[in-house]
Parts: structure tokens; sequence; C-alpha cells
């Protein structure tokens, strides 16, 4: 394999949970940054993901392998829907199961860019959501992604601090609507006489 | 977070409805704006949401709502002659117009002509509209064409201020705006 290949896989390698920091910024077709958002991920083998936006606004995403929940204060709302494959296979979960990228991308190596080893993955799918995601390397693992849609539009992630393998609390994948927060979906229903 | 105290809804009087005429005359022609900020749109099973970057250039629109995370984006143009929906699976479709094309293509009910005008806090043309006014006598709400339009918050830093985060509500459909930047001009 490839300089890049052989960073994720040494990245992925063994790996069933990750923590870091994220500022990601998404600018358009034609090339003017928008805002950049900043705040702190985590993912865990095989579907589950929090994505904490901090700064400069608040936003909750957890997706606790059936369910992904938004939750955005501003709006005084919480989201839920199912978690659907789609969603399963984006290009940031295949870190945490590097079977997925083999079956569900096709991968290119791209040569080394401000410093960076990159890796391009464009979907194999029918309708792919992406014209493509790049996944930047340096020696530490996966420093930067890319994410190019069918529009042009482009969405940087910068990623530090990354923690592997950290034991995580018990809470990091669950979510509880706050009191009072109007919830829109299919929330699961709630057991109301204990499971037999 | 700060306790949300209950909204004051006073109903206009010769003071407040004059200072809303006021606005609506020299924000009324308005058309050259730019919205940046967070939209969910739900009909109370599901929604959609993401951040919303809206330009309006005279009766010409470009409505961007770009997923969390990934950034994947869906952008609604258009003008008097039309409007097309990009970003979806199966590539772009288009309409007579915004509101049509919205419902049919991803079941939005969204009052894009309504909405243009209550965004920058002016009653819709045409159509009765009760409004009703916060203590800062700026509107906090407008009832129109069956419409609940609240204006939870105001930027009242800026000249005139502005509203910050609109909710509008027409059973089963909801509508909400966190508006983050206002930029007005070419």
């Amino acid at each position: 394999a490839g300089p890049a290949r052989d960073r994720l896989d040494a990245f992925a390698k063994g790996m069933h949970s990750l923590t870091g920091r994220f500022s990601q910024t998404m600018s358009n077709a034609n090339g003017d940054p928008g805002k950049t958002s900043t705040g702190t991920m985590a993912l865990q083998a095989p579907r589950q993901f929090r994505w904490e936006t901090t700064a400069p606004y608040k936003q909750t995403i957890v997706a606790d392998g059936s369910r992904v929940w938004l939750y955005d204060p501003d709006l005084e709302q919480v989201t839920v829907r199912k978690q659907s494959s789609e969603e399963a296979q984006s290009p940031l979960t295949v870190l945490t199961d590097l079977s997925l990228l083999d079956k569900d991308f096709k991968v290119s190596e791209q040569g080394e860019r401000d410093g960076l080893q990159w890796l391009r993955l464009t979907s194999t799918g029918k309708d792919p959501q992406f014209e493509y995601a790049d996944l930047g390397f340096d020696a530490g693992g996966l420093a930067r992604m890319v994410f190019r849609d069918q529009l042009g539009n482009t969405t940087r992630i910068d990623f530090a601090g990354w923690k592997r393998n950290a034991d995580l609390p018990a809470d990091t994948f669950t979510f509880v609507p706050p009191q009072g927060t109007d919830v829109i979906g299919d929330a699961p229903v709630l057991q109301t006489q204990p499971a037999k | 977070c700060a306790t949300t105290r209950a909204p004051v809804r006073q109903p206009g009087d010769a003071l407040t409805l004059g200072l809303q005429e006021q606005r609506e005359k020299a924000l009324g022609d308005t058309d050259h704006w730019t919205l940046e900020g967070r939209l969910s749109v739900s009909n109370g099973k599901d929604s959609g949401s993401g951040s919303l970057t809206w330009r309006q250039d005279g009766a010409r629109y470009e409505f961007t709502v770009r997923a969390p995370v990934t950034g994947r984006s869906f952008r609604l143009t258009g003008g008097p002659d039309g409007a097309e929906l990009e970003g979806l699976d199966g590539g772009p479709r288009r309409g007579p117009d915004a509101e049509s094309l919205m419902a049919s293509a991803v079941g939005w009910q969204i009052p894009m002509v309504e909405l243009k005008r209550w965004v920058l806090g002016l009653r819709a043309d045409g159509g009765a509209a009760d409004i009703a006014f916060g203590a800062d006598r700026l509107p906090s709400r407008i009832v129109q064409d069956g419409w609940t339009v609240d204006y939870k918050q105001w930027d009242a830093g800026r000249q005139p201020p502005m509203p910050s985060k609109v909710f509008a509500e027409r059973a089963p459909y909801k509508v909400r705006l966190s508006i983050e930047d206002w930029t007005f001009g070419q």
C-alpha cells in the first residue's frame, strides 16, 4: 500500500474508540471560506459517534448505534431519526471499522501536500453524497479531512488531541433530551413497564 | 442558561404600530441581503436541519442548507422564472416556485415568500396580520396566513435592530431560524 494508506492502517489498527478536538470550516464552490466551528468528537466501534460543537454556537449530535440525536439549544429543538446505514458508512466512522473502507470506497493515494500524506476516498455507492473525501495524515495519524460534495462545496475538518482507546464515560454515546425541549422524529418508545 | 421568561406580547398601540410602519417603510424594499445561521424545518414526524446561508438579490435568491459534520449541501435557487433544487439524490429538480418545489421534492412546507418578510421583522404583503410587541417595542409575534411567527430574540445592537431567532409554526409544520449574521447591500 502507499504512504497514506500505511498511516491510515497504523492509525486505525486495533482502534475501537477515539476522541479529539475538531475545527471545521465550510466553504462554498467559489472557495470563499465560510464559518469555522470548533468542538470535540468521540467515535466508538461499531457505529457510535458524538460531535459536540461548542463555538461559535452550541450543537450536540449523538449517534447511539440505532438513532442519531441532534440537539440545537438555539433552535430549542432535538431531532431524532433512525441511524441509517449510509450514515454508518460515513468516511468518519470508517476509522473504527477499516473493513468498511474497502467495501464502500475506492481508495487512491494523492501524495504529499501541506506536510500531510493524502488518501482520497470516493464512494462506490449508487448516489454518492460526496464527490470525494480526502484524508490527510501526519505522523500522529489523521490530521485533516476535506469533503467535497456534489455541488462543489467543501468542508475542511482539522483534528487535534487524539486519544485512542481511552475508556469513555458510559453516557458518551447516549442522549437524553433536556426537560421541556421540543423533540421531533422517532424517539424510542419509553418502556412504561419494565421489560419482562 | 438564562431562564427564559415568558415572552411579552402587548397588542399594538399608536406608538408601536407607528414604529412598525416606519420599519416596514425603511426595510420594505431592502432586497439585497444575506442571512447566515441555522435552520430547522419539521412536519412533526421528521425534520431537516443544518447551517443556512440565504442570499436575496432583488427577486433572485439562493438558499443553501448544509448538513452538520460532513457539510453536505442542498441549494435552492430561483427567481420569478422558476426555482431549482440541487444536491438531492437523483439530481437537480425544478419547479415553478420555491414553495411548491420544496413541498414536492422534499416534503418541506416553507412559506418562502412570506418568510422573506418575516425574517426581516416585517409583516408579509397582503392578507391581514395580527402583531404583538415586546417591552422593547419590537415585534414579538406576527400571526399571518395561518402561521404564527415568534420573534424569540432580537439583535438590538444593530440599527435598525434585526431578528436573531425566528420560530414560525403552522401545525404540523415548524420552521426555526437562529440567525448569526446579517449583511446588507450588493
